[in-house]
C-alpha cells in the first residue's frame, strides 16, 4: 500500500469518526471578500413607498385620460348669438350626464391604479 | 399667466390645508375680511372638485396599504378588524352628513363675514392641539363611542375656524386612542365624504365659472403632491406630538384678527 493511499484512508476514516461524533467537518477555506475603497458593494436601495409598477402607470394613465375625455364631452355649447340662449345645448345629455359619468369613471379607474397591488 | 399661477397657489393651498391642522374654511373667511372680496369664494365648482380629487387621491395613495387590507378583510364577507374599521368609519361619517346636507346653506349664511367667530373659532383649534400635544400615549384603537364622538367633531369642524384634521385628530388622541391610528382614522375618515361631494357636485351639473384645461392640470399636480407630502409630514407631527406650534399659529392669528377688529370698530 502506497503512502499516499494510507494518507487518504486516515483521512476518510477521521472524517467519519467527525460525522459520527456530529463533529462539522472543518471545509478548507474559501477566499472571502472584503470590504475595501475600491470594491464597496453597493445594497439594494430600499424601495420608496411611494414608487409604483409600470402597471400601475398605464392604468392611471388610462383613468386620467378618461377624466380628459369627461372634460372634452363637458366643453362646448357656445352659441354663435351670444343673445340667443338654447338650453338644449347647454343642458344636453352630453354635458350633464355623460361627462360626469365618464369623469367619476375616469376616478374610479385610478383609484383601482393606486390600489392595485 | 396669472390664472395659471393662481390655479397653482390654490393647488398648493388645498393641498397644504386639507391636512394640516389650519382650518381652510376660517382662512378664506378671512381672506374675504381683509380683501373686502366675495369672489374669493365664488370660484369655478370643477376647480372645487378637481382640487378636492387631488386631495382624496394623496390620501389614498399615503394609506393604499390600509386601504387595500380595508378591502380586503370586506370582501372575505366576515366580521373581522377591516370590516369594523370600515363600519367606524361609516358611523363617524353620519353626524358630518346630517350636518352638510341640512344645515349647509344655513351654516354658510350665518356665518359669512363673522370674523370674531372665526378668531375665537381659531382660539378653539389651537387649545384643542395644544391639549393633543398633552395627551398621554396609548395603544388604544377606535371604538364605537370614540367614532360617534370623532364624528362629532368633524360636523362641528364645519364652522369656519376649526380645522377638521386638528379637531378630529386631537378629539381621538384626547379620548385615548394611540395617536398614529388618530391619524389614520382622521385621515381615512373623509375620503368616502369627499368622493361622495364630488360625485354629488359633478352630476348635479353646475359648473359656476370657466376655468381652462391647463388651470385645472396645475391645481390639480399642485394639490396632489403638496397633498402627499402635508399628509406625511402630519403623521409624523402627530406621532411626536408637535401639533403646538401650529396651535401657537392659530392664537397669533387669532390675536391679530381680534386687535385688528377692536382698532377697525
Amino acid at each position: 500500500m502506497s503512502k499516499q493511499r494510507k494518507k487518504d484512508e486516515r483521512k476518510a476514516a477521521q472524517r467519519a469518526a467527525a460525522t459520527r461524533d456530529n463533529v462539522r467537518v472543518v471545509k478548507p477555506a474559501t477566499p472571502v471578500a472584503t470590504r475595501t475603497a475600491r470594491t464597496v458593494v453597493k445594497e439594494p436601495k430600499n424601495t420608496r413607498p411611494l414608487t409604483f409598477g409600470k402597471d400601475t402607470y398605464v392604468w392611471m394613465g388610462i383613468g386620467f385620460a378618461l377624466v380628459l375625455l369627461g372634460l372634452l364631452l363637458m366643453s362646448g355649447g357656445r352659441g354663435e348669438d351670444p343673445n340667443v340662449f338654447d338650453p338644449e345645448v347647454i343642458y344636453s345629455f352630453r354635458k350633464l350626464t355623460l361627462a360626469p359619468i365618464v369623469m367619476l369613471s375616469g376616478l374610479g379607474v385610478v383609484i383601482y391604479a393606486i390600489l392595485k397591488k | 399667466m396669472i390664472e395659471l399661477l393662481k390655479a397653482l397657489v390654490l393647488g398648493i393651498v388645498q393641498g397644504l390645508t386639507e391636512f394640516l391642522p389650519v382650518s381652510s374654511s376660517g382662512h378664506l373667511e378671512l381672506a374675504k375680511w381683509i380683501m373686502q372680496d366675495d369672489s374669493l369664494a365664488a370660484e369655478s365648482m370643477l376647480m372645487t372638485v378637481t382640487l378636492h380629487a387631488a386631495t382624496a387621491l394623496a390620501t389614498i395613495v399615503v394609506f393604499r396599504k390600509d386601504i387595500l387590507e380595508i378591502l380586503g378583510d370586506l370582501l372575505k364577507f366576515k366580521w373581522n378588524d377591516g370590516t369594523k374599521f370600515a363600519a367606524l368609519i361609516i358611523v363617524s361619517m353620519v353626524p358630518a352628513a346630517i350636518v352638510g346636507v341640512l344645515f349647509d346653506d344655513v351654516l354658510d349664511a350665518l356665518f359669512d363675514r363673522q370674523i370674531v367667530l372665526v378668531a375665537v373659532m381659531l382660539i378653539l383649534t389651537g387649545l384643542l392641539l395644544f391639549l393633543a400635544d398633552r395627551a398621554q400615549r396609548t395603544e388604544k384603537a377606535v371604538d364605537w363611542k370614540d367614532a360617534v364622538i370623532i364624528g362629532l367633531a368633524q360636523a362641528v369642524a364645519i364652522l369656519p375656524g376649526i380645522s377638521r384634521s386638528g379637531a378630529t385628530i386631537s378629539t381621538s388622541v384626547l379620548l385615548g386612542i394611540d395617536r398614529e391610528k388618530s391619524a389614520r382614522f382622521s385621515f381615512l375618515m373623509v375620503v368616502p365624504l369627499i368622493l361622495g361631494k364630488m360625485a354629488k357636485d359633478l352630476m348635479d351639473g353646475d359648473f359656476g365659472g370657466a376655468v381652462s384645461l391647463p388651470e385645472l392640470s396645475i391645481g390639480f399636480v399642485a394639490a396632489f403632491f403638496t397633498g402627499i407630502a402635508a399628509c406625511v409630514w402630519m403623521i409624523k407631527l402627530v406621532k411626536k406630538a408637535e401639533l403646538k406650534w401650529f396651535a401657537y399659529y392659530c392664537f397669533a392669528v387669532a390675536i391679530i384678527v381680534l386687535a385688528w377688529k377692536g382698532v377697525m370698530s
